[in-house]
């Protein structure tokens, strides 16, 4: 029993110690970010303007794309992100027509949301292809693509599905592309290099386009709507950090939007991308060194940034586990009971498990919005059914001569289940329970896609910005250690927790006679 | 001390004990013997309330035993089975005192009553600490029979105690659960399908055949006045074990 008292105590220190850290924090502004690295360059740039101006800030990085972002910002998950005049208008507003900016002023106030002035640029998409290829086959613009229906488009999910996207582009210009991908932004890069693909969607901005000398096809047709970057922000916010945040307005054209681009992807980093926005726009001013006026990035060492990244992952697996432990133990008690409630939560448990991890964070959007709570839920879910599974097969597996035992002695059902059937059933608990914190910790790192930080940040960040060091060293790395950790703490529970007579061969087996029984008996049998 | 009253039990179709009448007797052996499946083990699962009668009823004290009163009936029951029935994660006293300990009983009386048991029991106390997956068989048996006895119950209910040990061992142990129920001088009922450890151990012997009670009587009684055939070839065919 002890065992047990000392695993409660346990539990209560670990729900206490989080709901500290939790309720340590300071009223702060939260910013969000897409998942390309314009947006998370201009989030870093807003973060840090915020912070020169005493204003505490959170910067949400990589949350997912537009509807994400856009829900966070309505359930005030996040109070500002930057986004494109163009998106706005077709993907959040969904119009057809075409909106003044005070017409779109209008709408957004409507859902107690703000936008800033245009930032200075505009980063409309763009299909773009390797330049030999495009002279090859004779390709300058949209409208060439019709004689070449065979070739091969990667292009973003996000490109692929919205209003504005690949539909509409296809239709505008009548084009008939048999082959098309969906793939992630960063990797059509280098799907294009490697000839995997002929052509992708591309924002007018992306540093790459320079780096891998692409062409981009001219919009002869005019498809593209202009796509001016603003911030959106919640009107429930303050109004010293609103007039922070329009202070940005009209202050980065396209090519100082390019170079902070190709910063941010030299330097795999978008803190130092950041500072060479502050630095330009100083040197505009002053003519200073940029490099005097660099910023003091918010993580500087990769320490505290992997230890900041483990922290939130920790935290995340620790709260999972606490609560699916919680919930998945009764669960699995209810189920090892004969009957419909048994095979509807093992049945239920099982197809829950079978759900697409990113599909299951999506689900939770509207209800959860993009918070941790959001994370936890979709966690909870998938860790419950090795917890759920092994409790019932453990309970299962005791056997009647031992169950009527513990009733035949007089104990009580609910002590009969906590003295007796828990105990014994405990070994194969625990290994359900590892075998949760183990893909929990792994599952964790999809939980960055809605933004929620963690180990799966650096891994998102690290594709990116194509910088294998990043999502090995900071992200791969300490996803592995950490799941070797808590297969050692675990190891080490089963030696407090296990009792010694369950660790032993099975209690219930006759001992093998000792040496003098043995003469004993082949001395009788002689007689 | 306890009756069963018209008492039967089905499993479906399957009938483990027709209807019976029987009585037991306060501060004696009663034995229940009979082949396998005809009903012995069903009777003492009743009088524990472990499984419900399907018609009849079981008086204890003239209380009828129902789910209301099972756990006190419980209690004032010890309960011993076949191969002891020892929850592998506690140890020796950890199973011995489960009970008192659920009860809040003083743990001064408590340990003495163990020391007296391990006597009693002939148990080495330097074994208490060990998990029953470290004990002998026979060990094991007696760690179960003082669990049983730890409450100092009413009624000993032995199922098999000493079917899974070796011929040594549970002659050994035959003549020292005599001795207890002698020094005990409690009501105890035993199942056994050895006429010889029932004749050894029992007063009264209760014979069983398909869920029916052939006699019930002393082992004479049995010899010399047999009911039908039946108790006739029953003890012919383990006269040789008697005599010896």
């Amino acid at each position: 029993m002890i065992p047990f008292l000392r695993l409660k105590y346990l539990c209560v220190c670990c729900i206490i110690i989080l709901l500290l850290t939790s309720s340590i924090r300071a009223q702060e502004i939260t910013i969000g970010s897409k998942k390309f690295s314009e947006s998370v360059v201009l989030g870093e740039i807003i973060a840090h303007l915020l912070q020169k101006n005493a204003v505490t800030v959170e910067h949400k990085q990589r949350m997912g794309g537009t509807i994400i972002v856009w829900e966070a910002l309505k359930n005030g998950d996040i109070d500002l992100y930057p986004d494109y005049t163009g998106t706005i208008r077709q993907a959040i507003l969904k119009s057809e027509t075409d909106l003044t900016f005070e017409q779109m002023q209008k709408k957004l106030s409507t859902y107690g949301v703000s936008m800033t002035g245009k930032l200075g640029f505009n980063n409309t998409y763009a299909i773009a292809m390797k330049q030999d290829k495009a002279s090859n086959l004779g390709i300058q613009r949209i409208s060439d693509l019709k004689n070449h229906p065979s070739l091969t488009a990667g292009l973003t999910h996000e490109f692929l599905n919205r209003q504005d996207g690949w539909k509409s582009l296809s239709k505008h210009y009548n084009l008939q592309m048999k082959n098309v991908k969906g793939m992630a932004h960063e990797l059509a890069y280098v799907a294009l290099r490697n000839d995997d693909i002929d052509l992708m969607d591309a924002y007018s901005t992306d540093a790459k386009l320079l780096e891998f000398e692409l062409t981009v096809l001219i919009d002869d047709l005019e498809f593209f709507p202009k796509y001016d970057a603003v911030f959106l922000y919640r009107n429930d916010i303050d109004s010293k950090s609103i007039n922070i945040i329009k202070t940005l307005e009209e202050t980065i054209d396209e090519k100082l939007m390019m170079q902070l681009n190709q910063k941010a992807e030299k330097e795999k980093d978008y803190t130092v991308a950041a500072s060479l926005y502050f630095s330009q726009i100083k040197s505009d001013l002053t003519q200073e060194s940029p490099s005097n006026s660099m910023l003091t990035p918010t993580s500087a060492s990769f320490t505290s940034k992997v230890a900041k990244f483990a922290f939130q992952h920790l935290k995340l697996v620790l709260l999972t586990m606490i609560f699916a432990v919680l919930i998945g133990v009764p669960l699995g008690i209810i189920a090892s009971q004969p009957g419909i409630f048994s095979q509807l939560i093992l049945g239920i448990t099982g197809i829950i498990y079978t759900i697409p991890s990113l599909c299951l964070f999506a689900l939770f959007i509207p209800f959860l919005g993009i918070s941790e709570k959001n994370a936890i839920t979709a966690l909870v879910l998938y860790a419950l059914l090795p917890i759920v599974h092994n409790t019932a097969t453990g309970l299962q597996t005791i056997s009647v001569q031992l169950r009527e035992s513990a009733a035949a002695i007089g104990l009580k059902p609910s002590a009969q289940l906590t003295k007796i059937f828990l105990p014994m059933a405990s070994r194969t608990i625990l290994s359900g329970i590892k075998t949760s914190g183990i893909m929990t910790v792994a599952l964790g790192t999809i939980a960055a896609f809605i933004g929620v930080g963690g180990l799966g940040e650096p891994i998102l960040s690290g594709i990116d910005l194509n910088a294998p060091e990043i999502y090995i060293l900071q992200g791969a790395i300490p996803v592995a250690l950490l799941a070797l950790l808590i297969h050692l703490l675990f190891e080490l529970l089963d030696r407090i927790i296990i009792p010694r007579g369950l660790r032993q061969s099975d209690g219930n087996t006759q001992k093998r006679p000792k040496k003098d029984e043995v003469e004993e008996l082949l001395a009788s049998s002689a007689e | 001390m306890i009756q069963l009253k018209n008492v039967s039990k089905n499993y479906g179709s399957v009938v483990a004990l027709c209807p019976t009448d029987l009585s037991i007797e306060k501060g004696k052996v009663t034995t229940l013997i009979g082949p396998s499946g005809c009903g012995k083990s069903t009777i003492l699962r009743l009088i524990n309330g472990l499984i419900l009668p399907t018609l009849g009823i079981i008086e204890f004290e003239g209380q009828i035993i129902s789910p209301h009163n099972i756990l006190e009936i419980r209690r004032r029951t010890g309960y011993v089975i076949q191969d002891g029935g020892l929850f592998p994660h506690l140890t020796a006293s950890q199973n011995v005192l489960l009970m008192p300990k659920e009860l809040k009983q003083s743990q001064t009386e408590t340990q003495q009553r163990l020391e007296e048991l391990c006597q009693l029991t002939d148990f080495p106390p330097d074994l208490l600490n060990n998990f029953p997956g470290e004990l002998s068989g026979g060990q094991r048996q007696r760690v179960s029979l003082m669990r049983a006895l730890i409450l100092d119950p009413d009624v000993l209910l032995l199922d098999e105690p000493l079917g899974a040990l070796d011929p040594i061992v549970r002659s050994s142990l035959q003549q020292e659960l005599k001795d207890i129920f002698q020094s005990l001088g409690k009501t105890v009922i035993l199942v056994t399908h050895d006429l010889h450890e029932a004749a050894y151990l029992g007063n009264v012997l209760v014979l069983l055949k398909s869920g029916q009670v052939m006699q019930q009587g002393t082992l004479e009684q049995l010899k010399n006045q047999p009911a039908d055939t039946f108790v006739t070839k029953f003890i012919t065919s383990q006269r040789s074990l008697i005599e010896i």
